[in-house]
């Protein structure tokens, strides 16, 4: 995959850039920064010239033009001292020594002797969802500063339950699951996303065991006060808590999708997904689309439609967190 | 005087007329009622899911409602067929799942193989299916939570549109649960009627 660079030229795009990252600055977190010192000091740089002039020109060869360069060096140090405030204060969330960066899983579908879906000449779903896993895991971390997990980085079968467990152990904020399903005919297929939905109602927030409603069996009286008790959280209600704001992120990651790829998706659906009912996190799973249509497969061969695609995943998790900041 | 004898006449011709229009109206509906009840064999009415019970000249039988996926795929239609009555509940499960394993005979998409054999069915009292398939269900399967979905819904849809008894069904893979159908779709637990939505 052709490795370009990105850079945020106002909040909420992405937009590629064709020349290369210092290779000393290849973060997000400095590419914003240098955006952020040109605007703000330009800015200032803009002010002081002019009100140089105004002070200098008239009168340089007077003895008050001393006066006007005291003036003139002192607006200077206020305004570097405002702009370097307003450089701090506008760097996309700093991380402090205690602060959680947040992390989020990619979980390439399929693998190993798991192939998934084949495409008429050959195409395998578990080659096109490690490949877009890995390029949208690389955007997030140097465009974002956030911290990627990838649920595997070969060509190796992994269990759903390993996927979920690696989600949960790594306390992540955001799983994303990518796969490029099948059709049942030969009918094209663009991508869909895909939130949990329970369709039997066996979901729904079930009370505690009375047990553990009132393990001192006192009627709850030695527990005032105790402040909240441990929630036991069931295996297979992992999602329970989520379900909305999983549903929300579906939508927002099929609106980027849908932008970068330039073409309709076929929409946002729950499904009582597995996988994404043992996720303790906001959870989706991106279906990029049916393998198996001719055309559909020479679209995913394409390089750059693969980037694109990781490109909306990248924009969608950052406008993510841009709504729960 | 003789105007009024003459008009009198006169009315007693047209009541006698209009009796005989009367008489010969009746007569006809007799008549083609009578035909049409004599000409009117069972196997002219269409087909019908009584029609054995009349005993008339058409093959026994009793349609069936098959659900297979549209074309484009995004939702189920149904196709109907003929088959042999079925005495039981579990006849008509077996055959209804049969005629879905054949496939479509319109412009349809089939949601399942037809590498895809039913090993065993079961109905219990309480109204599950228990439907164990070859392995080929889940390996011949395209795969893709939508596809699967499709297929599932499909199931589950002809066996509830065919059979009343059935209210839930448990699909089994060569004798066991399984978690999913080709890696999506949660199916340990029996699938219920939520799964039956309104389909063209």
């Amino acid at each position: 995959m052709d490795r370009r660079t990105y850079t945020s030229e106002r909040p909420g795009a992405l937009q590629p850039i064709p020349r290369p990252l210092h290779p000393a600055r290849g973060s997000v977190k400095v590419l914003h920064a240098k955006i952020y010192i040109r605007t703000s000091v330009a800015h200032h740089r803009t002010r002081i010239r002019h009100g140089g002039r105004s002070v200098i020109a008239p009168t340089s060869a007077q003895p008050q033009a001393r006066w006007g360069r005291l003036v003139i060096i002192a607006v200077a140090c206020l305004a570097i001292l405002e702009a370097r405030s307003t450089l701090v204060a506008q760097l996309p969330a700093s991380p402090l020594p205690n602060e959680k960066i947040p992390t989020v899983v990619l979980d390439p579908g399929r693998g190993g002797s798991n192939q998934g879906a084949r495409g008429p000449t050959g195409l395998l779903e578990k080659d096109i969802t490690l490949q877009v896993a890995t390029e949208a895991g690389r955007l997030i971390e140097e465009l974002l500063g956030l911290h990627v997990v990838l649920t595997r980085t070969d060509d190796s079968d992994i269990p759903l339950e390993a996927r979920a467990t690696a989600a949960n152990q790594a306390g992540a904020d955001l799983f994303i699951s990518i796969h490029a399903g099948g059709s049942l005919g030969t009918t094209r297929r663009e991508f869909q996303t895909f939130y949990f939905d329970d369709m039997q109602g066996s979901l729904p927030a079930e009370p505690a065991p009375a047990q553990e409603r009132d393990v001192s069996g006192e009627g709850g009286q030695r527990r005032r006060g105790a402040g909240p008790r441990p929630q036991l959280v069931l295996w297979d209600q992992a999602q329970r808590d989520f379900l909305d704001t999983s549903q929300m992120f579906a939508r927002i990651l099929y609106n980027n999708l849908r932008a970068q790829v330039a073409e309709e998706g076929r929409g946002v659906f729950g499904l009582p997904i597995l996988l994404l009912r043992w996720v303790r996190m906001p959870a989706v799973l991106l279906d990029l689309g049916s393998l198996n249509d001719p055309g559909f497969e020479a679209k995913l061969r394409d390089d750059a439609y693969l980037q694109r695609a990781a490109l909306g995943i990248a924009q969608a998790v950052n406008d993510y967190h841009a709504l729960q900041r | 005087m003789r105007s009024g004898r003459r008009g009198g006449l006169v009315l007693a011709k047209s009541k006698a007329r209009g009796r005989g229009w009367v008489l010969a109206g009746i007569l006809l509906v007799l008549v083609g009622g009578t035909l049409w009840w004599l000409l009117d064999v069972p196997g002219r009415r269409g087909p019908s899911s009584d029609t054995a019970e009349h005993g008339g000249n058409a093959a026994p039988g009793e349609d069936l409602t098959i659900w297979f996926a549209s074309r484009p795929e995004d939702a189920l239609v149904s196709e109907r067929r003929r088959v042999p009555p079925s005495p039981t509940p579990f006849d008509r499960a077996k055959a209804s799942l049969q005629e879905l394993i054949a496939g479509p005979k319109s412009e349809a998409v089939r949601t399942i193989s037809a590498e895809v054999k039913i090993r065993e069915l079961f109905i219990d009292t309480q109204g599950t299916a228990y439907i164990d398939f070859s392995e080929a269900l889940s390996q011949t399967h395209p795969g893709g939570p939508w596809a699967e979905m499709l297929t599932l819904r499909s199931i589950m849809q002809t066996l509830v549109a065919n059979v009343p008894e059935i209210k839930r069904v448990q699909i089994l893979i060569e004798g066991h649960e399984v978690e999913t159908l080709a890696g999506h779709m949660d199916i340990r637990r029996p699938l219920d009627t939520t799964w039956v939505m309104n389909q063209r």
